[in-house]
């Protein structure tokens, strides 16, 4: 037996066996049954002492662990959970002083590069003063979170690697995310601060009101902003734009035809164009000109329809010239405005594609066109992370009235990555839809959040002034591992898991409920969320948020399968089986919850940004390097097949296909192409038809996009750049590049 | 396809104005549903997970 | 060109590899079967372990067949190479098959169309293939005339011909070789 023992700070100090007798003692009591005798007492000191001697360890980590083995063999499972609780408690408490503060040493000197901590949010730039600021911030707060305000088990399961709750630094203060109706929004007009913003009356202004509400919404949210809606409420600028270039147009002919000056022009058009039934709008030329024909006298009418006809081509024009430019102005603003301190630009999505009218139409060509010719020097526009929405009969068949815009937008994804695309027809998303009805079109928000079923409240399954307000991750390989080949036991334990990812995000909606509209003077005050428009300043926001939903997410399915049954879901169809069997259980389960609560818990294939290399390397700390499971740096996103395997396009989407169906609260698959896809938009629309054919929900094609900032070549580039012929880091003579520029408008000299 | 795309030879002498050396490629790639312009930022894990993605119908 | 020739049913090809899904070989999804042996040995070709004879292994049409009919997202079939031109009568036996399901046979070769022709008169299988091939990207890679940023082409003298163009080729070849067809 050894005499010493080695502590944490390094010193060692005489080994009493009594200390491991009492801690397990008090483990014991802490669980009120399982009682253990105070013979069972020494018998089990006894097998840790002999234990100890046998693996001649002496260290204090290593006596617990052995204690924690030996109260699991002899069937003290509950007082061995307690003891595990106990030990996460004082680590805890014990690392207080030194933890955090090491984490601030390295949020200030090191340099993000080096530093993984500084890398959590790819978005966010690490190295700048608010990024450090804002990462001192969410590594105190989390540290406050973990220690003062998280249940117990719940802090133990976050801290071990059992669950993750993700964005825990935001746990007192917000929701995720929210779809912004910017229609409700415009119509009475606004406030983000000081001042009021009144309905806008163009589209520059419409997009660049669309960009403050995103940032306003932003900074009072910890996840991503959403426009469900971005078409139909765009046309509603593209139309005032348009009636305003009618009229100037209109008064221009007649000022120049008629020798008139400038005011008196004016001032007849008015008196023309009064009185008719309804206004000039970009679809209804031909209607509008016979209406002015016919309200006028016969000797006025040939100078009306040429007047008209002036001023229906100039005004179409003008319209899509501005569009165009407001769009572009959308885009960049998005990719360069500030939230957060300034750290990072706002996470932004906009869904589309749905909308026929002429002027949603011209809206989205000219978003497409855009993000298509990309920044400044040509480069790809981050955000916002755009959707096509894809719906039979609307945008999907060719004789469709926007097949074309759904042409345009695989052009635009094949040359620059967005937009997604998401498949309203999928029977899981069909339910919902209602023709000519934004607010029943499912919409994504970012990566793959989708809400849309209501059941606290099943008259308002809709889309509009909603989002996710929490969501928390099971480590799905751990339970693998922990299940030892054994299904059954499996599902026992993914049970317990479940069971405490509920309590923990019922207890975040009731901290999140016992806040006011106060709290939230814009996504509140403003009346953006669901019925927020009825409260009152000083107003708990308790009841409207249940309008949200609290979701229960899952990563690692293949490593999981693959710690059951030594093969993943690409690899064998009984795999397959069971991968389904494990996500159809997760949403049986929140559907009980549901009905039981009459809360919105759903479930989510999660997307880990941030958690895809925690879970593992906790796992490979416990259980060791394992092929097929901890033998990377990351777990496979949700049900994903792992991107590492060799697999054709379409048996990876039959494969996921089937795990959108069950996953009410988001989800999203990748084809992976090898090579320039703008090049073959047959093979890229072949894939994107058989989503949509398979019940995909939301998906996307990824290829490798690069860039040569020196001839602003863009498309693969392996080791040397097609266009200019030079390797990284290589000079091209400027004379060649002068070459270039003749031939490609694109060289940016 | 069949045949190469290697590099040309380019030789250049030495008064030649040159352009752009020690600049790099950019790449721009979609992790976790957002893309990202530099690999830079990207957490290790992510990192690892982008490098060791298989295309489809490789042999 | 027209497809009437009826043709041999051939038992094993030698190939360097298949790629299931490729997108830079022809227009959609395609399925590669790069076919070992060549004997052009163009300076700089991209697949140069590909030329050797020896290397490789057997397979037959059948099961390629087999394999590209499971995929239901391929546009067709590509023979790249290696030089599939040595192998006429197994590709265009597979060829046909792929024609019967509806899909489309894309094929490069580093002979030119013309050098392809007395080749022809030796082996009719030569004259099989074209009529199989809706897509020839013909002509030795050439890498001073190399295409930095060009779809299917290696370099600018390679041509990219269809069926048609293919047939009427064909055509003035015969014609110059007072070998008109009959019927």
């Amino acid at each position: 037996m050894a005499k010493q023992i080695v502590k944490r700070d390094g010193c060692s100090v005489l080994f009493d066996s009594s200390k491991i007798l009492n801690a397990i003692a008090k483990a014991n009591k802490a669980v009120g049954e399982e009682e253990i005798t105070a013979t069972g007492l020494l018998f089990v000191t006894e097998e840790v002492c002999r234990l100890l001697e046998a693996r001649s360890l002496s260290n204090v980590e290593e006596i617990q662990d052995v204690v924690e083995e030996v109260l699991i063999r002899f069937g003290f499972s509950k007082t061995a959970k307690a003891y595990i609780l106990y030990r996460a408690e004082h680590t805890k408490i014990r690392d207080a002083e030194t933890y955090l503060m090491d984490i601030y040493k390295k949020l200030t000197w090191a340099p993000a590069k080096e530093e993984d901590i500084k890398r959590e949010n790819a978005n966010i730039d690490g190295d700048t003063a608010m990024g450090t600021m804002l990462r001192y911030g969410s590594e105190g707060s989390k540290f406050f979170i973990d220690n003062y305000v998280l249940p117990k088990d719940a802090a133990a399961g976050h801290a071990n690697g059992d669950i993750h709750i993700h964005d825990k630094d935001f746990y007192m203060l917000t929701e995720t995310c929210c779809q912004i109706d910017l229609i409700r929004l415009f119509k009475k007009g606004f406030s983000t601060g000081h001042g009021y913003l009144r309905e806008p009356n163009s589209i520059e202004s419409y997009a660049a009101l669309a960009c403050i509400a995103l940032q306003a919404n932003q900074n009072e949210m910890h996840g991503g902003q959403s426009i469900p809606n971005f078409d139909f409420a765009m046309a509603q600028g593209v139309n005032k734009t348009f009636r305003k270039e009618y009229v100037a147009a209109f008064a221009c002919f007649l000022e120049v035809k008629n020798e008139l000056d400038a005011a008196e022009a004016v001032a007849r058009t008015e008196v023309l164009l009064q009185g008719l039934p309804y206004q000039p709008t970009l679809g209804n030329g031909e209607a509008f000109g016979q209406a002015l024909l016919a309200c006028h006298g016969e000797t006025m009418r040939p100078l009306l329809a040429k007047t008209h006809l002036h001023a229906t081509q100039k005004a179409i024009q003008a319209t899509r010239r501005r569009t165009y430019q407001a769009m572009e102005a959308f885009i960049h603003n998005l990719n360069t405005m500030n939230s957060r301190a300034g750290a990072q630009v706002p996470f932004s999505s906009v869904n589309y594609g749905t909308d026929v009218s002429a002027e949603g139409r011209m809206v989205v060509e000219n978003l497409l066109l855009a993000t298509k010719a990309g920044l400044g020097n040509g480069e790809t526009s981050i955000f916002p992370v755009q959707i096509f929405k894809v719906k039979a009969g609307v945008s999907f068949n060719p004789e469709d009235p926007n097949y074309d815009l759904f042409r345009l937008a695989m052009e635009t994804s094949a040359r620059r990555l967005f937009p997604n695309f998401s498949f309203l027809d999928a029977p899981f998303n069909a339910q919902y839809y209602r023709e000519g009805d934004y607010n029943s079109e499912v919409a994504y928000m970012g990566c793959r959040t989708r809400v849309i079923g209501n059941v606290y409240d099943t008259e308002r399954q809709v889309t509009c002034g909603r989002g996710n307000l929490s969501f928390t991750t099971v480590n799905l390989p751990r339970l693998g591992l922990e299940a030892k080949g054994n299904t059954a036991a499996f599902f026992t334990l993914l049970d317990e898991r479940i069971d405490l990812v509920f309590r923990q995000l019922l207890h975040r909606f009731k901290v999140q409920g016992s806040k006011k509209v106060y709290n939230y003077p814009f996504l509140m005050g403003q009346g953006i969320w669901l019925d927020s428009e009825h409260l009152k300043w000083e107003d708990s926001i308790e009841e409207v948020l249940k309008h949200g939903t609290l979701t229960i997410g899952f990563i690692g399915l293949a490593e999981a399968l693959y710690a059951l049954l030594g093969k993943h879901h690409g690899q064998c169809e009984q795999a397959q089986a069971l991968g389904l069997q494990i996500v159809q259980h997760l949403r049986r389960r929140a559907d009980e919850k549901a009905r039981e609560t009459g809360l919105n818990f759903s479930l989510i294939a999660t997307p880990a940004e941030g958690l895809s290399g925690r879970f593992v390397a906790l796992d490979k700390q416990r259980y060791g390097t394992l092929e097929g499971i901890t033998d990377k740096d990351y777990y496979t996103n949700s049900f994903h097949v792992p991107v590492s395997f060799s697999i054709a396009a379409f048996r990876k989407i039959q494969l996921e296909a089937p795990y959108h169906a069950l996953t009410n609260a988001g989800h999203i698959s990748y084809v992976e192409l090898d090579g320039d896809a703008s090049k073959n938009l047959e093979a890229f629309e072949t894939i994107v038809r058989f989503m949509h054919a398979q019940g995909v929900g939301y998906g996307s094609i990824n290829h490798p996009l690069d860039r040569d900032p020196v001839c602003g070549y863009i498309g693969v580039i392996d080791d040397c750049c097609p266009r200019c012929g030079r390797k990284e880091g290589e000079g091209v003579s400027e004379e060649a590049l002068l070459q270039l520029k003749k031939q490609y408008h694109d060289v940016p000299m | 396809m069949l045949l190469d795309t290697q590099c040309t030879d380019k030789k250049v002498a030495t008064e030649v104005k040159m352009v752009g050396a020690g600049q790099g490629f950019e790449r721009t790639r979609r992790i976790t549903g957002y893309l990202v312009g530099t690999l830079e930022r990207f957490n290790n894990a992510k990192r690892a997970e982008e490098r060791e993605r298989v295309k489809h119908g490789a042999a | 060109m027209q497809r009437n020739a009826s043709l041999p049913c051939v038992h094993s090809l030698r190939v360097h590899g298949v790629v299931e899904e490729s997108i830079v070989d022809g227009p959609g999804l395609r399925f590669v079967v790069f076919t070992q042996g060549c004997l052009h040995g163009c300076p700089g070709c991209h697949n140069p372990a590909t030329h050797s004879f020896g290397e490789g292994y057997e397979t037959t049409p059948q099961a390629l067949l087999t394999q590209f009919a499971t995929n239901p997202l391929l546009a067709g079939v590509t023979f790249s190479g290696g030089e599939p031109f040595l192998q006429p009568e197994p590709l265009a036996f597979l060829a046909k098959q792929v024609h019967a399901l509806g899909k489309t046979v894309v094929v490069y070769t580093g002979y030119t169309l013309e050098a392809l022709y007395p080749l022809a008169q030796e082996r009719p299988a030569v004259a099989s293939l074209l009529e199989q091939t809706d897509l020839l990207i013909d002509g030795p890679y050439v890498a001073a005339l190399r295409e930095l940023d060009s779809g299917l082409k290696g370099s600018s003298n390679q041509r990219i011909l269809d069926n048609e163009a293919i047939g009427s080729l064909w055509n003035v070849l015969q014609l110059r070789q007072g070998n008109v067809p009959n019927g």
